[in-house]
């Protein structure tokens, strides 16, 4: 990446773990087999890797490994989680920071006539955010989701506490864990999760092509994707258990090979220091920001996402103007017009940093620097 | 002794009883089992010594392991 400096975390982690590539690269070279399609001892070893993946999961996101489902990325992982319980007539609960592979799944249902939905505020406080809620459920409410932590800004929504009320009022919690997955500790038990929803390739640092959906025990789906499955083929309808009911065709498994060095890469540094460590380049990015003029920042700071627009540039304008100086970073609505209504960027979109451990303090000040000179 | 087969409910299952057998010092490994015995297309089981068969269905039921029947002996491996 020389000469590059890469602020574009959020759409996908960049440079991954030399242990990533090592371990896709040994995938393809040396393990070779189709997990789960035969007995041969490629495929053994296939399946092992795979198996092995599921266990790192399901120990660094408090899951049994059963219940780690591959898919292809998060928005699959959400689809399934969304349509595959959904129930006609349901009611769903969504949060008005919710990106597109939460909101138009939901749309989707609703516009076959199988669901009502409402979305619920949740930029102010717990309190607020749980009152909120408890406003719009209705006896029709099956599903809650919440976007764990916000595609445009650092917001995050307290799971626990909104966990506890599913619990309590027997909901199904669903989780877009899409940014916060690597950065902020979850545990499906302790969170009281019943579908956990994440991409491989943000937090986790593995490559693009996979993601995962996490359950809860109770957890009960109807497949939206038939195929092959590895077991029962004369079956005509997809295995009755976890994870082969969810996993049709063959799995990616060279994209799992890396997904799993990614997870163990993240746990060895901990992911209580990743956070620390992001922390503190926002803090840079709140400081560097109040130097240069014009600039609106959107939402909460103090995270690894951070979003803004510069009076008198579109963020077009500036992403283009930034990418001719080697800095790479994301423009426009950033598939969340839900949440560009919330924090006030709606009209424009926004410009977007995404950071990451992998940045360096160096990599914050060079962009302001250009950021001044823009003005 | 002759070996037995356990039929498992899926690959993950065949998978997590080889390892939980493993972990408790029962040799064990995955095999493709013969569609004409299941009924119901390509499966997955595990293979050990008949002599643990007991001891392997007390550790998958205190697992939650889902199985199915011993479909299979044979005099060797």
């Amino acid at each position: 990446m020389s000469g590059l400096i890469y602020l574009d975390n959020a759409a996908t982690t960049f440079p991954k773990p030399k242990c990533v590539s090592d371990a896709v690269r040994d995938a393809i070279l040396y393990t070779g087999g189709n997990p789960g399609r035969g007995s041969h001892k490629l495929s053994g070893k296939a399946a092992e890797l795979v198996y092995d993946t599921r266990e790192t999961a399901a120990g660094m996101f408090g899951a049994k490994a059963e219940n780690v489902v591959f898919t292809m990325n998060a928005t699959q992982a959400l689809n399934f989680a969304i349509k595959g319980q959904a129930t006609d007539g349901c009611h769903i609960l969504l949060d008005n920071f919710s990106h597109n592979a939460v909101y138009r799944p939901v749309i989707a249902l609703h516009r076959e006539r199988k669901c009502t939905y409402d979305i619920y505020d949740a930029l102010g406080t717990t309190e607020e955010t749980l009152n909120n809620i408890r406003r719009k459920l209705c006896p029709e409410t099956q599903i809650i989701i919440a976007t764990h932590q916000s595609n445009i800004c650092s917001k995050i929504l307290p799971i626990r506490e909104i966990g506890e009320l599913c619990k309590r009022c027997g909901k199904i919690f669903i989780v877009d864990a899409s940014q916060s997955a690597g950065h902020v500790s979850i545990d499906l038990e302790r969170d009281n999760i019943t579908s956990l929803c994440l991409p491989g390739h943000k937090g986790l640092f593995g490559p693009m092509g996979v993601g995962m959906l996490i359950s809860g025990a109770n957890a009960k789906y109807n497949p939206i994707i038939e195929g092959g499955a590895g077991i029962s083929s004369l079956d005509s309808g997809m295995p009755d258990v976890l994870p082969e009911r969810l996993e049709a065709g063959t799995l990616p498994l060279a994209a799992i090979a890396g997904l799993n060095a990614g997870m163990k890469w993240v746990l060895e540094i901990g992911q209580d220091r990743i956070h620390a460590y992001e922390k503190m380049l926002s803090d840079i990015v709140s400081r560097e920001s109040r130097r240069v003029n014009g600039i609106k920042i959107y939402g909460k700071a103090g995270g690894p996402v951070v979003s803004f627009n510069i009076l008198g540039h579109s963020p077009a304008k500036i992403g283009e103007y930034l990418s001719s100086r080697g800095i790479c970073v994301r423009t426009g609505y950033h598939c969340a017009p839900l949440a560009h209504k919330t924090v006030g960027s709606f009209e424009s979109g926004s410009v977007r940093i995404g950071l990451s451990y992998m940045n360096r303090p160096s990599d914050i000040y060079t962009l302001f620097e250009s950021l001044r000179e823009l003005n | 002794m002759a070996d037995c087969v356990i039929a498992m409910k899926s690959q993950t299952a065949a998978e997590q009883a080889r390892r939980a057998a493993n972990h408790e010092r029962i040799y064990a490994e995955i095999v493709s089992i013969d569609p004409s015995i299941t009924r119901r297309g390509c499966s997955m089981g595990i293979r050990l010594s008949c002599a643990n068969i007991d001891k392997m269905k007390r550790i998958l039921e205190r697992k939650n392991i889902p199985y199915g029947d011993i479909v299979g002996r044979s005099e060797s491996l």
